[in-house]
C-alpha cells in the first residue's frame, strides 16, 4: 500500500542502464524516475528495448551497467562488511523482487493453481503473512478486478482478459512499491483489451505507482502522468502526455505517432 | 551385484538391505530422468514468474515447479512404479522371498500350480491397479488444469 507517498525519494529510479545481447545494444544509457503515485508509460516501436528495460528493473535480466534504486535502496548490489559493493545473492534479490509487482505480456499464471491460489500463494509462502488475512484480501482483490465468480477456476478456463486481471490481482496482493506492466494487453484479442485497461486505469487513478510498457496510445494519453518514448534502446523523448501526444518534439516521435492517428 | 559382489570389498549387506538399496538407487535414476524431462518441457516463463514473485530454491520447486512436473509426468511416473513392482520379482536371486518366489514354494509343496499362480497374479494385479488408480486421479487433476 502506498503509505509514504510524500517522501522526497522517488519510488523507482533507474540510472544509465546499459544492456547488450551479444553485439546488439538493447538498452543504451536509459534513465527513468518514477515518483510515488505516478504512472509512467513507456512507448515506442517493437524492439526498442522497452520490455528489456522492465525485465532489467526487477533483475530477471542483469544489466551490463547502470543502477536501479527502489525507494533509494540499491537493487542488485549491497555493501559487504568491507564496504565494497557485491552482487546480491538469490535470496536477497528475491526479497527485493517482492516489492516490485510484475504483470507479464503472457500473464504467466501458474496453471496448477486456481485464480484464488495464484493470488494467495506468494503472500502466504514468500511473505509469510497469515493465511486468513491474505485470503480475505484475495477475495477483495478478485472483486476489485471483477472476477469474484471465477475464484475457483483454473487459468486455462479463463479468457485472456480474465487471466490478465487475475495476474494484476496477483501482483497487487504482494503490496508492491511499484507495479511493472510489460505490454499487458499485447497478447489479448481486441475485444478483451478494454476490460484490462479499465482495471489499470482504475489503479492509476487510485494513485498506485506504475510503470507501463504499452502500445495503447489512448491509455497512455489518459492514464499517464509522464510518457517516455524509446527507440533503438535509447530514450528519445519524454514529457507529459499533453506535450508528447499533441506536440512531439523529435521527428522520430512524430513518425511513430503518425501510425496511431 | 550389491548382494553378491560387495562382500568382496568388505561390505556385506543383508539381503533385504541390499534389495532395498538397489531398488531405490536404480529407480531413483529413472524417476529423476522422467522429472528432468518434464522440467525441460516446462515453459521458462513459469520459473521466471515464480522468481519475479520472490520464490527461490526449494520453495520455488515445492510451490511452482514441482506440482506442475508431477501433474505433467504422472502417467510416466506410474509406468515406472509398475516397473518397480515387476523388478521386485528378480529379488528372488538374492534369496528375498518375494511374491513369485513364495508362489513357487507354495505350489511345490501343495502341487497346485494353477491356483497359486492365479492368486499371485491377482496380488500383482491389485498392486498395479492401485498404482494405476493413483495415476488416474492425477490425470483428472491434470485434465482440469490441462498442464502440458
Amino acid at each position: 500500500m502506498p503509505d509514504d507517498n510524500n517522501t522526497g525519494t522517488p519510488v523507482l529510479q533507474v540510472r544509465s542502464l546499459v544492456k547488450s545481447f551479444g553485439k546488439l545494444r538493447v538498452l543504451d544509457d536509459v534513465s527513468i524516475t518514477v515518483d510515488a503515485g505516478e504512472t509512467v508509460c513507456i512507448v515506442g516501436p517493437s524492439g526498442s528495448g522497452k520490455s528489456t528495460l522492465l525485465r532489467c528493473i526487477n533483475l530477471l535480466e542483469w544489466p551490463d551497467s547502470g543502477e536501479i534504486y527502489l525507494r533509494g535502496e540499491r537493487f542488485g548490489f549491497r555493501e559487504n562488511d568491507r564496504s565494497r559493493e557485491v552482487r546480491m545473492n538469490d535470496r536477497e534479490m528475491a526479497h527485493i523482487r517482492t516489492r516490485v509487482g510484475m504483470v507479464f505480456q503472457q500473464f504467466n499464471l501458474w496453471p496448477h493453481l486456481t485464480a484464488f491460489g495464484n493470488i494467495t500463494v506468494s503472500p502466504i509462502h514468500v511473505l509469510k503473512r497469515p493465511r486468513e488475512e491474505v485470503e480475505a484480501e484475495a477475495e477483495a482483490l478478485l472483486a476489485k478486478v471483477g472476477l469474484q465468480d471465477k475464484r475457483d477456476e483454473y487459468p486455462i478456463r479463463l479468457s485472456g482478459g480474465q487471466q490478465q486481471r487475475v495476474a494484476i490481482a496477483r501482483a497487487l496482493a504482494m503490496h508492491p512499491d511499484v507495479l511493472l506492466f510489460d505490454e499487458p494487453t499485447s497478447s489479448l484479442d481486441p475485444e478483451l483489451v478494454g476490460e484490462v485497461l479499465a482495471v489499470m486505469k482504475g489503479l492509476a487513478d487510485e494513485g498506485r505507482t506504475m510503470a507501463v510498457v504499452t502500445h495503447e496510445m489512448v491509455f497512455a494519453r489518459e492514464a499517464a502522468d509522464y510518457v517516455v518514448f524509446m527507440d533503438g534502446g535509447r530514450i528519445v523523448e519524454a514529457g507529459t502526455p499533453e506535450e508528447f501526444f499533441s506536440n512531439p518534439k523529435t521527428s522520430r516521435a512524430q513518425q511513430f505517432l503518425e501510425r496511431y492517428r | 551385484m550389491a548382494y553378491y559382489c560387495l562382500p568382496a570389498i568388505g561390505i556385506s549387506l543383508s539381503s533385504w538391505a541390499a534389495a532395498l538399496i538397489t531398488l531405490v538407487v536404480y529407480n531413483t535414476a529413472y524417476f529423476a530422468e522422467i522429472l528432468r524431462g518434464a522440467w525441460s518441457h516446462l515453459p521458462p516463463q513459469q520459473e521466471e514468474g515464480g522468481r519475479a514473485f520472490g520464490f527461490t530454491g526449494i520453495r520455488l520447486f515445492v510451490h511452482i515447479i514441482g506440482p506442475q512436473l508431477f501433474i505433467a509426468a504422472g502417467p510416466v511416473l506410474g509406468n515406472q512404479m509398475i516397473q518397480v513392482i515387476k523388478d521386485s520379482a528378480f529379488l528372488m536371486v538374492i534369496t528375498i522371498p518375494e511374491l513369485t518366489f513364495r508362489a513357487n514354494q507354495v505350489q511345490s509343496i501343495l502341487f497346485v500350480p494353477f491356483e497359486t499362480f492365479i492368486i499371485a497374479g491377482c496380488l500383482y494385479w491389485i498392486l498395479c491397479n492401485s498404482v494405476e488408480w493413483m495415476v488416474h486421479r492425477l490425470e483428472r487433476v491434470a485434465e482440469m488444469r490441462r498442464v502440458r
